[in-house]
């Protein structure tokens, strides 16, 4: 399927490769479709909205910011997870211009199960940040 | 907007499987007690406002940027600290 991007114009993508944010994110309620795309080299990659061309978000795995998440079961079970083994996790990535200060959205880490291939946004509150959160 | 009244320990019913029950009443706050699926994203308001913004902001980058971003990375050069929040020690995660 061509998939129209902003940024990198025209892509050709299978639809096999979408994955599925049934509540879309917040902010962003109506992309239910997003695709990763690898960049060159690093662990960065962005997570591209398939139909909104201009939506799309620089993410990386939490490990490389140095933060570790333990994901409680009923904060899996909205994608279905089964397995540890299919529970991926992405953060989202701010850059500030002015400063060259990168800054991962703690709060809020992506979620994914590679088994169905959906997708939400974990928002943890202040009182989970603490207990499900390890930043070293 | 429906505003019913309703007693300690009565609920109200959204759709087929949604029950939100009034579990305490203090002066000005209320504890709600949520029964609904398990799949459902269920947020205080103003959490969901938060990460509204958040996500917004994250938007805003495009492929220069990301150039940049790595270079920052490369120089360790992150800033992981929580400085984008608020204390607010009244909303933590109550069961």
């Amino acid at each position: 399927m061509e998939v129209q991007t902003s940024r990198f114009g025209p892509l050709d993508l299978p639809e096999n490769t979408f994955i599925e944010f049934p509540w879309g994110l917040p902010g962003f309620e109506t992309s239910k479709r997003f695709v990763l795309l690898g960049h060159r080299e690093g662990p960065f990659q962005w997570l591209q909205a398939v139909d909104q061309p201009e939506v799309a978000f620089v993410v990386c795995p939490p490990e490389v910011m140095g933060l570790h998440y333990t994901v409680p079961p009923d904060k899996q079970a909205p994608i279905g997870i089964q397995q540890d083994q299919d529970l991926l996790l992405l953060v989202l990535v701010s850059f500030d211009r002015a400063t060259g200060n990168l800054r991962p959205h703690v709060r809020g880490p992506l979620l994914f199960n590679a088994a169905n291939r959906k997708g939400y946004q974990w928002s943890l509150e202040n009182g989970e940040l603490p207990k499900y959160l390890c930043s070293k | 907007m429906l505003i019913l009244s309703r007693k300690v320990g009565e609920a109200i019913r959204i759709g087929d499987d949604i029950e939100v029950v009034v579990s305490a009443v203090d002066k000005n706050k209320v504890k709600l007690g949520i029964n609904s699926p398990r799949h459902i994203p269920i947020y205080r308001e103003e959490l969901y406002r938060k990460i509204q913004q958040e996500n917004q902001a994250a938007s805003g980058l495009g492929e220069e940027d990301m150039k940049h971003i790595l270079e920052s990375f490369l120089s360790g050069w992150i800033n992981s600290a929580h400085d984008d929040e608020e204390p607010n020690p009244t909303s933590g995660a109550e069961e």
